[in-house]
């Protein structure tokens, strides 16, 4: 028994290690990668220079390390952030509502998040003061409005707010904000365009402010589903088990419900709507490490930022010098992939 | 301990579970029976603080429940629910550990010392070892409810609930679970709350039981005070017949399929092979005989074989095998056969001495109708004989248990005269006998 336990240990640890390491190669890839051509050797000075100890390489020109650090290396963090954002929030949505095929979009608060933004676009509002920061703050703020309506909602139909109703509320909100986004593009005139490529996702030409915008919520989020992994776990059993262990099931779902959306809708805000990260990734670390959400949090946010920074790079790359919307790269690889996994899980069931 | 006063409550307006009142000492096996829908699982839920309750009180070890916090509660209550579904896949040990989230305080709890050894010691009570590692979807059902029979141990619960945890389990996982829960309660003084579909389930394994119908609370006792045919009857709207266990003092439930004991026409034929005789009916004979180690049985062929030697190793339970005695191997054989409207007997013997007397009844006997008959048969033999040839036959009960309008008193005078007339007909064979021989 114990042997067993020791040899399980350092494959955890050797596993966050490499993860970790590729996480940091695939950030010096997305770097260098692109349509200006930039050495690895030079991403990585320009990187360690960052840190006040050591100088930057006087071989390296300014209009490089003006590149990696003010358009890619954002761009890069950007897309590890909504990665990591999506894919957490996707692994406590699908462990909280015991439903393999929840992701961040079944509750509606990712389609709350884009009517906010759509709307700021359509009417071209600005609020002093916040200026840039305009369209996320509202893509957060509906976000959070829907999120709260949905529960609401749910909560009128049925008080003890079940793993169904909650599911059957999302997809109700989803198709009716759905729509008003429809109706919106429709109306729309110049701004169609924006507003699609907007709704397809993406992260580039975004900029450090967005980088500062997610980076707390995304900490937040994080932190807080991380804290709560035996409450997620005892989820996955039923809530009625979950209250047999002792758990607040209403006060510790709706902790859970507050964090995964507090990840959503900044990643929404930041980046547009970003497909199947939250769907896939969660179900691709588990069959790998299993899914216990004490290393499933923490993986699926490395694997997912890993996930987005690679799917940038394509984005970018495949049909340069032009860019593809980088929802239409994660859709085009994670819905094959969880079609894939879908039927292995299944027929791994069979022969049973 | 567990107390209940006067407990209402339910979903709505109106409350499923009306005014119930009980005590469960420690170290009690409790079962809850009722029809569905009697408000069975609510009494649960409100037990357990899933449901609030209208009106009443439930102390848990003297507080008041709604006294305890959420984890306070689960190291004093939990509840085994029937299979839950699980969508993602764990290791049974994952599953287990579970369990000592009651006892964990702070955002990031981590698992020390007492917490592994508890945990060991249930994996190990349960012999759950060499399942520890393996992925929980991969046991058999039977195996994952006791996975969730040691996460609910983990949380050292003074009382456990059950919610039916035997549904959909085979007869063998269902025995093995309930005798390990029963051990429980004798062994470490668990108090056990448990609702249960199956009737002799809840008469073999209880100590006490509580009968609902329509939330409110028919009888409360030990089983054999709870489970009268009359009651059950009337509770679940369908008749019920009461039998006691053949072993354990408690009783067993059974019913009978309404196709059964319509008029049948009965036949019964008796024929003689080399080796044996042969009485063969068309139906079960309810079957009670004096011959040692059988009991009651229902018989479609009774062989009596002439051969002393005859294996019995083609014996079944539908099957009746006599072999007779040595005195009658050789050619001494005797069979006397007599019918009367109800009844066939058949006597089996030497001449001088009686080995098997056989009645088939077509009637219906009751328990205590097969020993009236069994001693009114004593008598009669003892006043047909002298006391010196008293050689106690094996005697044989078959009835038809189905056509019930014959009176047993009908049945008696009928068994009566058969014996007279086999006393006759025996006598007359004795004078041809001696006749036969005084003339050889």
């Amino acid at each position: 028994m114990s042997l067993i336990k020791t040899f399980h240990k350092p494959k955890i640890y050797i596993s966050y290690i490499v993860m970790i390491s590729l996480f940091f190669v695939s950030v010096i890839l997305g770097i260098s990668v692109g349509s200006a051509s930039i050495t690895i050797s030079e991403t990585i000075s320009v990187l360690l220079s960052l840190s006040k100890w050591i100088e930057l390489d006087a071989s390296i020109n300014s209009r490089v390390a003006y590149i990696i650090l003010d358009i890619r290396l954002p761009r890069v963090l950007l897309a590890s952030l909504v990665g990591a954002s999506l894919a957490v929030a996707g692994a406590a949505f699908q462990g909280l509502l015991r439903n393999p095929l929840a992701d961040p979009y079944t509750l509606g608060a990712s389609s709350g998040a884009a009517v906010g933004a759509v709307t700021v676009l359509y009417f071209g509002i600005s609020i002093p003061f916040i200026g840039i920061l305009t369209l996320p703050v509202f893509a957060i703020l509906s976000g959070f409005i829907t999120l709260i309506t949905v529960i609401l909602f749910a909560r009128t139909v049925q008080r003890s707010l079940s793993v169904e109703t909650i599911i059957l509320t999302g997809i109700i909100f989803s198709s009716f904000l759905g729509a008003i986004i429809s109706l919106l593009i429709s109306l729309s005139g110049d701004e169609i365009r924006q507003l699609v490529n907007w709704l397809l996702g993406s992260v580039g030409m975004r900029g450090w402010n967005y980088v500062y915008l997610i980076i707390p919520f995304f900490f937040l989020g994080f932190i807080l589903l991380l804290a709560h992994w035996r409450e997620l776990n005892a989820f996955v059993f039923g809530e009625q088990s979950a209250h047999h262990l002792g758990i607040h099931v209403e006060r510790k779902k709706f902790v859970i419900l507050f964090a995964a959306s507090l990840l959503t809708g900044s990643a929404v805000a930041v980046s547009g709507t970003i497909g199947f990260v939250g769907l896939v990734i969660p179900h691709f670390v588990r069959i790998i490490w299993g899914a216990d959400h004490k290393h499933l949090i923490p993986l699926s946010a490395l694997v997912g930022g890993i996930f987005l920074v690679v799917a940038d790079l394509i984005a970018r790359t495949i049909i340069s010098p032009a860019e593809l919307p980088i929802g239409v790269i994660t859709a085009l690889i994670g819905a094959p992939v969880f079609g894939l996994i879908l039927i292995s899980k299944h027929r791994g069931k069979i022969p049973k | 301990m567990i107390e209940v006063d006067n407990l209402s409550g339910g979903y709505g307006a109106s409350p499923v579970v009306k005014d119930i009142s009980f005590t469960v000492e420690k170290g009690t096996f409790f079962g809850i029976i009722g029809p569905n829908g009697c408000g069975k699982t609510t009494l649960l839920k409100l037990l357990t603080g899933v449901l609030p309750n209208k009106n009443g009180f439930i102390y848990i070890e003297g507080r008041l429940l709604e006294s305890y916090n959420r984890k306070e509660l689960a190291r004093k209550i939990t509840l085994l629910p029937q299979q839950p579904e699980v969508s993602f896949s764990y290791t049974v040990r994952d599953v287990i550990a579970m369990g000592r989230y009651p006892y964990k305080k702070g955002l990031f709890h981590f698992f020390d010392e007492t917490d592994e050894k508890k945990v060991r010691e249930v994996i190990r009570q349960l012999g759950l070892e060499k399942y520890q590692d393996l992925p929980l979807p991969s046991l058999s059902g039977g195996e994952q409810q006791r996975v969730f029979l040691a996460k609910a141990l983990v949380q050292e619960p003074s009382i456990l609930i059950l919610d039916e945890p035997t549904n959909h389990l085979d007869v063998s996982f269902q025995i093995e679970l309930m005798n390990l829960i029963k051990e429980l309660v004798n062994t470490q003084k668990v108090t056990v709350i448990a609702v249960l579909h199956d009737l002799n389930m809840a008469s073999l394994y209880c100590d006490q039981i509580l009968l609902m119908k329509d939330g409110r609370r028919v009888s409360i006792n030990e089983p054999n005070q709870v489970l009268h045919s009359e009651t059950l009857g009337e509770v679940y709207g369908t008749a019920l017949e009461r039998k006691e266990h053949p072993i354990v003092p408690k009783p067993l439930i059974t019913f009978q399929p309404t196709d059964f004991g319509k008029k049948t026409k009965w036949n019964l034929q008796q024929y003689d092979e080399r080796d044996m005789w042969v009485v063969e009916s068309n139906i079960y004979l309810k079957t009670l005989t004096t011959e040692a180690g059988k009991g009651i049985n229902w018989v479609k062929r009774f062989e009596f074989h002439k051969n002393f030697h005859v294996g019995l190793e083609n014996q079944s339970s539908d099957k009746f095998m006599y072999t007779v005695r040595r005195e009658i191997e050789h050619g001494k054989q005797n069979l006397i056969k007599v019918q009367k409207d109800n009844l066939h007997v058949l006597s089996l013997g030497t001449f001088d001495r009686e080995n098997v007397l056989g009645f088939f009844i077509n009637g219906y006997l009751g328990e205590s109708e097969f020993f009236q008959i069994f001693m009114k048969i004593g008598q009669w033999l003892s006043s047909f004989s002298s006391p010196e040839e008293n050689h106690d036959p094996v005697i044989l009960l078959a009835a038809t248990q189905v056509n019930s309008e014959v009176s047993i008193e009908t049945i008696a005078v009928e068994m009566k005269e058969a014996l007279i007339e086999i006393a006759e007909k025996k006598n007359k064979k004795e004078e041809n006998d001696e006749n036969l021989y005084e003339k050889g």
